[in-house]
This record gives C-alpha cells, sequence and structure tokens, in this order.
C-alpha cells in the first residue's frame, strides 16, 4: 500500500519517473522533448539534400542516398516532429484547460509515448545499416510512398518504414481515442462543450480525423506489405493490380494529415492573439465550425494530389470544384484572427511575434494553395518545386510557426521561468528571414519548370537553388538558437507568475507556474 | 559566374509579365514584415529582402520569373490563368495584410490603445464585412477563375477531337521510348549528359541534364495524340513549354495532347519519383515544319532497314565490343557503375558476376531461364533490370551481352552474334 | 453538495461512459482497417 501511495503522489526518482510516466504534464513533456529532438534530426537530413542541391551537378550525395535523406526528413518532420509536438501540448494542456485531473487513460497514454522512440529506430536503422554494407538503406520513396511499383521495388528499408507507419498509426490512435474520451467525460461542471478553449475544440476535432484516416493509412500500409511479401496483387500492375488504387488510399489518408498538422496551430493562434491583444478571442462560434467545416472538406478533396494521374474528366472538375471550397472556412479563420487584434492593445512579446509570423506565412500557403486546384494549370504546378515552395509554407510557415508560437507561449508555464525576450525576437526575425529566403525562390525555381525529388538539376535552375541552399543552412543554424533560450530558461529563467502574461486567459493561468504534479483534484466550478 | 550565363542564355520570356511577377514578388515579401513592430525592429527583414531580390535579380534571366515560353494553345490558357490567379491572390494578400498592418501600428498599446471587449460583428456593417470574404471567394472560385477553368480542363483532356497523329511514349527506368504507330518507327531516348559531367570531372554544357541521345521529332502546327504508359515504376512526361503534363502508369493507357505552333527545340524532364535515375531522365522535343518531318521520317525508316539488315550480318567481336562499350557508358552505368562494380545492396556488380560467367543457352539453343542473355532481355521483375528486348535492337542486346561477358576482368571469351538475339526473340 | 452514494455513482456512470467510448472508438477502426482491405478496391476503381 505504502508504495502505491508514494507513485501516486510523488513521481519516482530519476530515469523511472519518465518510464512509468502517467501523469499527463510529464507524458507532455516527454512528448514535446521527443518532437524537438526529431525536429533537430530532421532538420539535419534535409541539410544535406540542401548541401546537395547548392551546386548543379553531384557532389555529395549518391542518387538513391539523396533520396533517402528527403524521404526521411518527411516521415520525421510530419509524424516525428511537429504531431508529436502537438500531441505533447494536447497531453499538457487540455486537462489543466478543462478543469480534469489528468488524462482518461494515463495509462494508455504511457503506452501512446513509449511507442514513438521504437518506431523512430526502426525507421532510422535501415539507414544506417547500409554503412555496414547491410540492405540498400532506408525507404526512398517519397514520405507517402505514392510510387506503388517504386514500392514494391524497394529493399529492407521499405519494410521498415512500413512497420514504422503501422507503430505510429497505433500511437497517433492511442493518442486520438485518449483525447476524445478525455474532452468528451472529463470537463468540469460548467464546461460545456461551447465553452471549451479553441485549442481543445481543435484537437478533439484533429482526433476524429486521425481516428476515421489512420486506419486507412495502416491498412494501405499491410496491402503494400503483403503485396511485397504475401504474394497479394493490390497494388502491383504486372500482375492485374492497381497502382492508382494505392494513391488513392494514401490521399486519403494524406489530405486530412495536412489539416492533421494544421489544426492544433489554428486553435491555438486565437488563444495568443487574444492574449497579447488584451481581447476576448473574437468570433469563437463562427471558428468552431469554420473548423469542423474544414475537418467535413478534407475527406472529400484527396484526389487533387493526384491531378496529373489520369483521372476522368467529371473527376478531376469534381475534386477541383471540392479543394476551392476550403478556402471559404479558411477565409473565417483568418478573418477571426484580423478580428482577435482589431482595436486591441497588442504588445509584441515572442509568442505574439511567431502568432502573427503565422497569420503571414499561413496565408501566403494557403492562397497559393487556392491557386494549385486550377486543373489545367496544375499541369504545370503538380511535382514541381512550386508545390515543395507551397507546402513549406503551411507546414512550416503555419504548422512550426504554431508550435514555437505555443512553445514561447506557454514555456514559463511549463517550467516556471521566462525566457530571455531579447533572443526569443531574434530567433523569430531570423526564422522569418531566412524561412523566406528558402522557400521563395523554390516557388520560381518550380514556375521555371525544375520538378521535385530530383537530385541533381539544370543549370536553368541553379541561381534560386543557390539563394535558397543558403537560406535553409541559415535557418538551419537560427534554430539552434531555440536550444539555447530553452536551455538557459529552464536553467536561470527569472522566475514567471502564474499569470505569466498580462492579458492572459483560461483556467492554466489560474495555477502558479509551474502547475504542481496534481491539478484540479477536485474539478473547478466553470461559470 | 559560369552556371549564371548559361541561365542567361535560355529561352526568354515576355518581358512585361516577368516584371510583373517581380514585383508581385516584392509585394508579397513586404506585407509579410509590415505585420510587427516599429520600423527599427524591421530591419533585419529588410535587407534580407532586398539582399534575396538583388541577389537573385542579377543573377538571373528574366524568364526565371514565370512559366517557360508556351508554345501549345493549353500551355496559352494555363499562363494566363496562372498570371491571372497570382494577381488575385497577391491583391488579397495585400488587401488583408493592409488591414493587419494597420491594425498593428494603431492598436498598441504603447501608443495608448484601449481594448474593445467585442467577440464579433455587432453592426449591419460588420456583419456585411463579415460576410464578403464568402461571396468573394465564391465569385472567384466558381464564377471569375472557375469557369474559364472548367473549359480549361475540357479542352486539355479532350485528346481525340481531329487528331491527326498518334505518337506513343512508353518510359521505363530511366529512358523514355518513342514509338510512332502509323509509321512503324521506333527509338529509345536516353540521356546524353555523360557521368563525367554529372559528377564534376568535366565541363557542363548548356543544356546539362537536359539533353538526349535520341530527341522526339514533332510537326508543328498538328494535334498530335501522346499515349503513355511504362514498364516498371510510375513516372511522369512534362515539358513545360506545352503545358501537359501526365503520368505514365504501368498496366494502363494514359493520354494528352499537344499543337505545337513554333518550331523548336523544347527540354523537360521526368516529374514522377521513380527511383535513383530519377533525376537523369530528360525529354527532349524537336518541332519542325511538315516537310522536315516527313522527310526524317524517309530517313529514320531507311535506318530502320538498314539496321534491320545490320542484324542479318556477321558481326565481329571488335565491333560488338566498340559499340557495346559505348552503350555501357550510357545506360547500363547508371545502376551497374563504373568498371562493373555494382553498388552494394542496391545494385548488383556485373565483375566477376555468377551470372555473367554462366552459361546463356542451353544445348538445344534456348534461353536459359535466369542466364545472362535472359536477364537482358526479359529483365528480373520486381527489379530495376527491365526487359530490354523490347527497347534494344538486336544489335544492341548482342554487343552489350559480349561486351559484358568481356570486360571488368570477365575473361569468358564467348560472343553473342544479332542473329541469335533475332531468333530468340 | 452531492451526499456519498450520489458522488460515486456519478463516478460509476462517467466510468461506464467512458469504457463505452473507448470500445466504440477501437471498434470504428477496425471496421474502417477492414473495409479498406475488402470495399475500396472494389469501389475506388470506378474512378479511375
Amino acid at each position: 500500500m505504502t508504495e502505491a501511495i508514494t507513485t501516486h503522489d510523488h513521481p519516482p526518482a530519476g530515469i523511472m519517473r519518465w518510464l512509468t510516466a502517467t501523469n499527463h504534464k510529464d507524458l507532455g513533456i516527454l512528448y514535446m522533448s521527443f518532437g524537438g529532438l526529431m525536429f533537430f534530426i530532421g532538420g539535419a537530413f534535409i541539410m544535406a539534400v540542401r548541401a546537395e542541391l547548392l551546386l548543379p551537378g553531384l557532389q555529395l550525395l549518391s542518387p538513391g542516398m539523396y533520396n533517402q535523406l528527403f524521404t526521411l526528413h518527411a516521415l520525421i518532420m510530419v509524424f516525428g516532429a511537429i504531431m508529436p509536438f502537438a500531441t505533447g501540448l494536447n497531453n499538457y494542456l487540455i486537462p489543466l484547460m478543462i478543469g480534469a485531473p489528468d488524462m482518461a487513460l494515463p495509462r494508455v497514454n504511457n503506452w501512446g509515448f513509449w511507442i514513438l522512440p521504437f518506431a523512430a529506430v526502426l525507421l532510422l536503422i535501415p539507414f544506417f545499416l547500409q554503412f555496414f554494407g547491410i540492405g540498400s538503406g532506408a525507404s526512398a520513396a517519397g514520405w507517402v510512398m505514392h510510387n506503388t511499383s517504386l514500392d514494391l521495388q524497394s529493399g529492407i528499408g521499405m519494410d521498415f518504414a512500413i512497420f514504422t507507419i503501422h507503430l505510429l498509426g497505433l500511437s497517433s490512435l492511442t493518442g486520438a481515442i485518449n483525447v476524445v474520451v478525455t474532452v468528451l467525460n472529463m470537463r468540469a461542471p460548467g464546461m460545456t462543450l461551447m465553452k471549451m478553449p479553441l485549442f481543445v475544440w481543435a484537437w478533439l476535432i484533429t482526433a476524429f480525423m486521425l481516428i476515421l484516416v489512420i486506419p486507412v493509412f495502416s491498412a494501405a500500409a499491410t496491402m503494400l506489405l503483403t503485396d511485397r511479401h504475401f504474394g497479394t496483387h493490390f497494388f502491383d500492375a504486372a500482375n492485374g493490380g492497381d497502382p492508382i488504387l494505392l494513391q488513392h488510399l494514401i490521399w486519403f489518408f494524406g489530405h486530412p494529415e495536412v489539416y492533421i498538422v494544421l489544426l492544433p496551430a489554428w486553435g491555438l493562434i486565437p488563444h495568443i492573439l487574444a492574449t497579447f491583444s488584451r481581447k476576448p478571442v473574437y468570433g469563437y462560434r463562427a471558428q468552431v465550425y469554420a473548423l469542423w467545416a474544414i475537418c467535413f472538406l478534407s475527406f472529400l478533396v484527396w484526389s487533387h494530389h493526384m491531378l496529373t494521374s489520369g483521372l476522368p474528366l467529371a473527376a478531376e472538375v469534381y475534386f477541383m470544384y471540392a479543394t476551392m471550397a476550403i478556402s471559404i472556412p479558411t477565409s473565417v479563420l483568418v478573418f477571426c484572427w484580423l478580428g482577435a487584434i482589431w482595436r486591441g492593445a497588442m504588445t509584441f512579446e515572442t509568442p505574439m511575434l511567431f502568432a502573427l509570423g503565422f497569420v503571414a506565412h499561413f496565408g501566403m500557403g494557403a492562397l497559393t494553395g487556392m491557386i494549385l486546384p486550377d486543373v489545367a494549370v496544375n499541369a504545370q504546378y503538380h511535382n514541381s518545386y512550386v508545390i515543395v515552395s507551397h507546402f513549406h509554407y503551411t507546414f512550416f510557415g503555419g504548422g512550426i510557426f504554431g508550435m514555437m508560437a505555443a512553445l514561447y507561449y506557454w514555456l514559463p508555464k511549463f517550467t516556471g521561468r521566462m525566457f530571455d525576450e531579447k533572443l526569443g525576437r531574434l530567433h523569430f526575425w531570423l526564422t522569418v528571414i531566412f524561412f523566406n529566403m528558402t522557400f521563395i525562390p523554390q516557388w520560381f525555381a518550380g514556375l521555371d519548370g525544375m520538378p521535385r525529388h530530383i537530385a541533381d538539376y539544370a543549370l536553368r535552375f541553379s541561381a534560386m537553388n543557390f539563394i535558397s541552399s543558403l537560406g535553409a543552412f541559415l535557418l538551419g543554424l537560427s534554430q539552434l538558437l531555440l536550444v539555447y533560450i530553452v536551455v538557459k530558461c529552464v536553467r536561470n529563467g527569472p522566475k514567471a507568475t502564474g499569470q505569466v502574461w498580462e492579458g492572459a486567459q483560461g483556467l492554466e493561468f489560474t495555477l502558479p507556474s509551474p502547475p504542481p504534479y496534481h491539478t484540479f483534484e477536485t474539478p473547478p466550478l466553470v461559470k | 559566374m559560369k552556371l549564371i550565363d548559361a541561365a542567361i542564355h535560355d529561352e526568354s520570356v515576355i518581358k512585361k509579365r516577368s516584371i510583373r511577377l517581380f514585383c508581385c514578388s516584392r509585394r508579397d515579401g513586404a506585407a509579410s514584415f509590415r505585420e510587427t513592430g516599429p520600423i527599427r525592429k524591421q530591419l533585419p527583414l529588410w535587407f534580407g529582402m532586398v539582399f534575396l531580390l538583388f541577389v537573385s535579380g542579377l543573377a538571373c534571366a528574366q524568364s526565371i520569373w514565370d512559366f517557360q515560353e508556351p508554345v501549345t494553345p493549353v500551355a496559352r490558357d494555363s499562363i494566363t490563368a496562372s498570371v491571372d490567379f497570382m494577381r488575385i491572390i497577391m491583391g488579397i494578400y495585400a488587401a488583408v495584410f493592409a488591414i493587419f498592418a494597420y491594425s498593428i501600428f494603431k492598436h498598441r498599446k504603447s501608443s495608448g490603445a484601449r481594448p474593445g471587449a467585442f467577440t464579433g460583428p455587432g453592426t449591419k456593417w460588420q456583419w456585411a464585412l463579415a460576410i464578403s470574404p464568402f461571396l468573394l471567394l465564391i465569385y472567384i472560385d466558381y464564377i471569375w477563375m472557375g469557369i474559364p477553368a472548367f473549359h480549361a480542363i475540357a479542352q486539355m483532356e479532350d485528346t481525340r477531337t481531329a487528331a491527326e497523329m498518334v505518337v506513343k511514349v512508353t518510359a521505363s527506368q530511366w529512358k523514355w521510348q518513342y514509338e510512332y504507330p502509323e509509321e512503324n518507327i521506333k527509338f529509345v531516348s536516353t540521356i546524353a549528359t555523360t557521368q563525367d559531367q554529372i559528377h564534376n570531372r568535366a565541363a557542363k554544357g548548356e543544356h546539362y541534364l537536359q539533353e538526349v541521345d535520341n530527341p522526339l521529332i514533332l510537326p508543328t502546327n498538328k494535334k498530335i495524340r501522346i499515349l503513355l504508359t511504362s514498364t516498371d515504376v510510375i513516372h511522369s512526361w512534362w515539358v513545360p513549354s506545352f503545358g501537359v503534363k501526365r503520368d505514365a502508369v504501368p498496366g494502363y493507357l494514359r493520354e494528352m495532347w499537344v499543337n505545337i505552333e513554333k518550331p523548336g527545340i523544347y527540354r523537360g524532364q521526368c516529374a514522377q519519383l521513380c527511383g535513383s535515375g530519377h533525376a537523369f531522365m530528360p525529354i527532349v522535343v524537336e518541332a519542325m515544319a511538315e516537310p522536315q518531318f516527313k522527310e526524317w521520317l524517309a530517313q529514320k525508316k531507311a535506318q530502320g532497314a538498314a539496321a534491320e539488315s545490320a542484324a542479318g550480318k556477321a558481326w565481329s567481336r571488335e565491333e560488338l565490343m566498340a559499340k557495346g562499350d559505348e552503350i555501357y557508358n550510357r545506360i547500363c552505368i547508371a545502376c551497374h557503375q563504373a568498371g562493373g562494380a555494382g553498388l552494394p545492396g542496391a545494385f548488383p556488380a556485373l565483375a566477376g558476376s555468377k551470372i555473367v560467367n554462366g552459361p546463356f543457352l542451353d544445348k538445344d539453343g534456348r534461353l536459359i531461364k535466369d542466364g545472362h542473355l535472359d536477364r537482358v532481355m526479359n529483365g528480373k521483375a520486381g527489379t530495376a533490370m527491365q526487359a530490354f528486348k523490347n527497347t534494344f535492337s538486336d544489335v544492341e542486346i548482342a554487343a552489350i551481352v559480349t561486351y559484358e561477358r568481356n570486360s571488368f576482368g570477365n575473361h569468358m571469351g564467348d560472343m553473342v552474334q544479332p542473329a541469335q538475339v533475332k531468333a530468340l526473340r | 453538495m452531492m451526499n456519498e452514494p450520489e458522488v460515486t455513482n456519478e463516478h460509476e456512470k462517467r466510468e461506464r461512459r467512458m469504457v463505452q467510448w473507448v470500445v466504440a472508438l477501437v471498434l470504428f477502426v477496425a471496421v474502417i482497417y477492414a473495409v479498406t482491405f475488402i470495399k475500396l478496391p472494389v469501389w475506388l476503381p470506378a474512378l479511375k
């Protein structure tokens, strides 16, 4: 009995605290640290890719190695960095925001996290094995593995990637089910659904999306595995299978996946804008409905990723118009962000800078996304660097900027210490400059006809690639500043108050910083 | 600077449009820094943008600010639609972020602003403002750009009406085979850039990576229907000047059409990740007026007849070795590497290979399954080793097999005659 | 203020509801996974 009581009241010391963690705050920290670590690993991979692309000709990498590196970069950034970081935020913040003592399923929560390091290792093993002459390296078929027959002829790296996808899927599903059950059952008295903070709403919707699409992705990966090893012919054209079927399955997952990455950011941006404008959230209801609308539409537009694959005319027209419809709920979100700062009393601390940076860059990603579904023009954009530029404006300009804003916003709450504001601002400006220096040239390289995924390029693309590579190196370097800022904050930042930011609202800011190990054991009463 | 010169040499595009886009890009960058803080804090970004524009403006030919010069009706339509759409989104961006910038300057705490407490539109005017993006976007998406887009798709997908000629494109790792079914002409087009150029051991030519041995020759001012398929993985045929891109999917026949309005040489490349040779799969199309095209067809047919008779004659070892050397260094080397060393784990070595150093015909003169000649002619399922009998002539197959058996330290001493290959097809 | 038995009751109800949710969601996942195998290869070729 005594033992049980100690493990409940105080965490066990040392490593066991983290291995056996069921506390939502510990798990949140674990998830976020893992996401941060993966952000730098995925970043390191793409530095090698950009170094190869600095000048025409092959200097550093073989084309096969090049393909592995960008594939790993994408898989790691999407599944290893952004998604776990967003999951960490939900773990830490959802119970605090809805006044619950913990997540509904704490042990499942532990399991969900500890799958991740193994999945990451599994993904990377074949990459390192090749240096010892074993196997042909990691998966080199792009993050969604959409070129079916290429998947079928790949080496063991593909099998490892397929297992990784299953594990990551399992982890995401446990997390998603946990969020749904927690949000629907554990809210404090008086916290009705329409009083929930938008971040909680966004995550609830994200969780539903995950529950719907992850099984499809896993099933597609399983089918690929049986095609490779157990004699089925779902996708194998040489034996009457359908290579396009895999593309349909994978994009049915892949498009909602974009919103799975973005929704948590969309949910937290209104909090930050409202706080630093010292105003209540603008258009709460409209934003909730817009998020649901985007969730719904995201399931109906997947084939705009395959407009050059030879769909019938009717399907092309449908997917074009359906995709364009997404711009409408997105415009509601942008309008509400504008409403959030309008006639406020703004100050520009680092989280606010990142939130505004998010709006500016995500805005570009969203607007360029309006052109892409035009089927006739898409023939020029598809699989060119235009696409690379576009989705980095949404994933980095949207996803990463959003996560950075969240990190700076809640870091004093997590650690109880303030970060160095000056360095934070410096980090913001460096990120903005070098991000644009990296991805604006890519847009023009794409317009000029440079396809993606190529290890070497024709001379007409050299100037743009040179600038883009320099930008990428500097962007990568300036992210190291973030590590310094976080370490400095945790080590010896000045003490933060419970309120942290002058205009901050929400249940989490009624607690001291850092919040005690157990919070809201008696639920607060929400008016 | 050499690279840059090369870029300047390239096809130039209509000047005005380039400049227009150039300005748009600056405006769009400008909006992104407006949103924060006093001027002092914007300085780093200013410098960044000015540096970027200066360097890129200086370094690049104007043509790289937009699509390549359009030479088909579809390409012209898409460049117009693209530029229109770009102006629309730049306009929206500028308008929205002008409001953001205004708010950021006006509603700062430091300038004494008092926060409002509203949580949604209150007055009729505010409601009108809130609804306006809806209406505007519906108008842009479904009327302004949507209706022309529908017609453009219908035009792009109408491959059959009044098509005057058919060309069949068969993709395989990493080359294109072009076939004129009505003329019974068929040839393979592979990259002409050498491994030395790619690995920086030799100077790069003007059309580095966008040059081929046998370009696709097409007549101008004719509606040409292009059929596409693939023998292994999915590839994608893309020539930017034609405004069309379509995947070549194994097991399916896809189609598109072009009508080239201007004679010239147009370059593109494979646009679908298709393995380690993806960057080295260029497309070159030479468009010429009808009479020259007819002349070329006649010439090509004569060549075909000559090759036919060449396959009949007995070739000497030296002839086969010389031809084999040329083919190996152009095609096989992409996977099996220089000196037949292969890439461990990915592509098998030929030097000392059991298959290469084994028999290839049984005692009845039939192919030995998985013997050397069988591998070259019929490929190995599920790998990048494809059935070369589909793309190589009899002479080429005979030459390459003879060459491989007597190079890289392999000393089989035997040889294969084109006539044998012909009989074994 | 609630008295003791009501509190346990409330707790039990919530626990039961949570278990129901978990079971329902897991079943939902299983169904989608299965349907992908069984039905989609039949439906989707219509889109080709």
